[in-house]
């Protein structure tokens, strides 16, 4: 009975243990914050900014890239004395791409004197600080794509990027009336980005009179998706397209040409030099994308090329200039709005912008969209390269 | 659900289930033997699965070479893990379950702290354009994982019933006290128990990452379904550990087709179903019940 008893005891303490390992392994992120303020008074002698976005776990790559783009401008910036003799300083915070600690973290900066904040590249953590921004007056500049970011009603919030509709928009566009190609498989996760993808690009379809025939969705945490894709080869579609960030979307190409899916592959602004490196460049090949970026393009991206390169040794790219334009747009907005740096007033000045970017022409309007123009790309040879 | 993808699916589940065989056996032995549920055992196939792709994919090391390498060393490690937690096991069973927590907090950060948390692209080690049978196409791949597990697994058998200390491992699992009055050294056969459980959870790592992708989720992800699937299969039996293995596998992947996200909430509503009514597990005996 004694042993019984002591049994179910271990029981219990081994089902607590596991509960355990399985909370340990996915608390393995940290968030740390670079440079946080010490004094704040309020003529200090720096403008600060902050930066919330994933720099670990699988999505970290987003975070690095916006970091990456506007570190290239504020550097730039402080180097040449400021704005207006005052420098800017850059509050980097990781979210681990987890909304809950996104949300934490702009609680936290909000109270900390910045005049703006670029939070975050992702849509599911954009959407979970609109509030908290808005509520505090402070200008939120974001990449992420989801439509629904600009329709909650923040006053604040401010994209330096085309939305969903407008990506998927150009894709449906080319794929149905330019390649003539009507039997199309969807496959997208079920976070904020996926679910973008999902809703517009089925939207823009039906617009052109067109019902996928295939319409599978995975959970963005999935490696394995050979069930799906086994579905969409029963129906046998001439285009597959894929609504998921850069290393699912390159999991999927993988493991659709290992069950023999022939269909031509198309995707959104996720196939990055990630999507081509998780497929394998030969896998990648011919993959056709909407994008706002074409290394290369004109003198202007090739400027900006070469910048990338000698301050990071990596190649300029998408992501990356995305985050310069933004960054470039709201140092702008600073200096207009000089010496009055409080939220209303820098919200004012970005939406009085007339920006030509290396991603496009942008004119926030009254709900934050800057811009409504995306390119139709093809990877060939491991590299983004122009079709239309 | 028609007969293509029925069977499309079903080479799909067997093959991924050939992994989660492999991680079930590593978590069964040490069980068996030393009555503890290993909870670094996701952790060392994912410190495996770095240290291989590490050799291949950055030193060019032929594959094989690689699973080899990544054996070797965290088969290493499995025998310090036992060296750490011997002083721990003498005190109560739980202290070194807690342990053994330990380490694998400890293998995931300093995995973090050397690979940072991005992950790796792994490409194929063979060609892997699809075989083309009617309506079917197996990923050549896929074949490669399954008959390699069931190489390992064979080897493994022929270690455990032919050899001489395989024999000595088992008999020192079976009966602890008797193996010590006969002169037999428990600790090491515990070591290699753990070193050995670790070896197979290394080779499913490394195999399994051409497929995924190596990233410090990994742990988890794979490690925590293995877990499952060596209690579904009877914790301790290494023929349960292949059945759940490869039941959870094709369990996932055919849920998959019907309900896809779904597909993980249905296949562990089945495991509780299961151990609802047979609490032993698939094939779980009640002899190696030893907590």
């Amino acid at each position: 009975m004694k042993n019984k008893r002591k049994s179910i005891f271990k029981g219990m303490i081994l089902s607590t243990l596991a509960v355990l390992a399985l909370t340990a392994c996915n608390s393995q992120g940290k968030s740390n914050t670079s440079k946080s303020s010490g004094s704040s008074t309020k003529d200090s002698k720096v403008i600060k900014i902050a930066q919330i976005g994933p720099f670990s776990g699988n999505a970290a790559s987003f975070g690095n890239w916006d970091n990456q783009g506007i570190m290239l401008v504020v550097d730039e910036v402080n180097k040449n004395g400021g704005i207006h003799g005052k420098k800017i300083e850059v509050i980097k915070i990781d979210d681990q791409a987890n909304p809950t600690v996104a949300v934490n973290a702009a609680q936290k900066v909000v109270n900390q004197n910045i005049v703006a904040a670029f939070a975050t590249p992702l849509s599911t953590g954009t959407l979970a600080t609109l509030q908290v921004f808005d509520q505090a007056k402070i200008p939120q500049l974001t990449a992420g794509q989801d439509t629904s970011i600009t329709t909650k009603g923040s006053k604040y919030i401010f994209r330096y990027n085309a939305n969903s509709a407008a990506y998927t928009k150009t894709a449906a566009d080319y794929i149905v009336n330019k390649l003539g190609k009507k039997k199309i498989a969807i496959i997208t996760n079920s976070g904020a980005y996926g679910k973008g993808e999902r809703d517009s690009f089925t939207k823009a379809l039906k617009e052109f009179g067109v019902e996928p025939i295939a319409d599978e969705v995975v959970t963005p945490d999935a490696k394995d998706f050979t069930a799906q894709l086994t579905n969409i080869k029963a129906k046998n579609p001439e285009v597959l397209y894929m609504g998921t960030e850069n290393i699912q979307m390159g999991l999927i190409t993988k493991q659709a040409i290992a069950l023999g899916l022939k269909a031509q592959r198309a995707g959104g602004s996720a196939a990055d030099p990630i999507f081509v490196k998780t497929a394998g460049v030969e896998n990648a090949e011919g993959t056709i994308f909407t994008t706002q970026y074409i290394p290369d393009a004109d003198e202007k991206t090739k400027e900006f090329n070469e910048a990338v390169k000698a301050k990071y040794g990596i190649e300029g790219e998408f992501h990356i200039a995305k985050a310069y334009d933004g960054a470039m747009m709201l140092v702008e907005a600073l200096k207009n709005a000089y010496p009055n740096l409080d939220g209303e007033t820098v919200a004012k000045e970005l939406r009085k912008l007339n920006y030509s970017g290396i991603t496009g022409d942008y004119k926030f309007d009254e709900t934050g969209e800057g811009t409504d123009k995306a390119q139709m790309a093809v990877i060939k040879d491991g590299k983004a390269t122009l079709l239309q | 659900m028609n007969g293509t993808v029925l069977i499309q699916s079903l080479i799909g589940g067997l093959g991924i289930g050939s992994i989660y065989a492999l991680v079930a056996i590593g978590y069964s032995l040490v069980y068996r033997t030393m009555g503890l549920a290993n909870f670094a055992h996701g952790n060392i196939l994912m410190v495996g699965a770095y240290i291989g792709t590490v050799f291949y994919v950055s030193m060019h090391t032929n594959f094989i070479i690689a699973i080899i390498i990544s054996s070797i060393l965290i088969g290493i490690l499995g025998m310090v893990m036992e060296r750490i937690l011997r002083p721990l096991g003498k005190m109560d069973l739980i202290y070194m379950m807690l342990g053994t927590l330990g380490i694998g907090i400890v293998l995931q950060n300093l995995a973090i702290i050397i690979w940072g948390t991005d992950g790796i692209a792994v490409q194929y080690p063979i060609k892997n354009e699809p075989w083309v049978i009617g309506n079917i196409s197996i990923s050549p791949y896929t074949l490669v994982i399954i008959c390699a597990s069931a190489t390992v697994v064979l080897a493994l058998q022929f270690f455990l019933h032919k050899t001489k200390l395989g024999l000595a491992m088992r008999s020192s699992a079976q009966e602890k006290e008797m193996s010590l009055v006969l002169g037999m050294n428990v600790n090491l056969m515990n070591a290699l128990t753990l070193g050995l459980g670790s070896v197979l959870a290394a080779i499913a790592g490394v195999m399994v990452g051409p497929v995924f992708y190596v990233s410090p989720d990994m742990s988890s992800s794979v490690g925590i379904i293995g877990f499952a699937a060596a209690i579904l299969g009877g914790f301790g039996s290494i023929p349960g550990a292949i059945i759940g293995g490869l039941t959870f596998g094709v369990l996932q992947t055919m849920v998959a087709t019907q309900v896809s996200e779904w597909s993980q909430v249905i296949a562990f509503v089945i495991f509780v179903f299961v151990l609802i009514i047979k609490p032993s597990g698939i094939v779980g005996e009640r002899v190696v019940d030893k907590i």
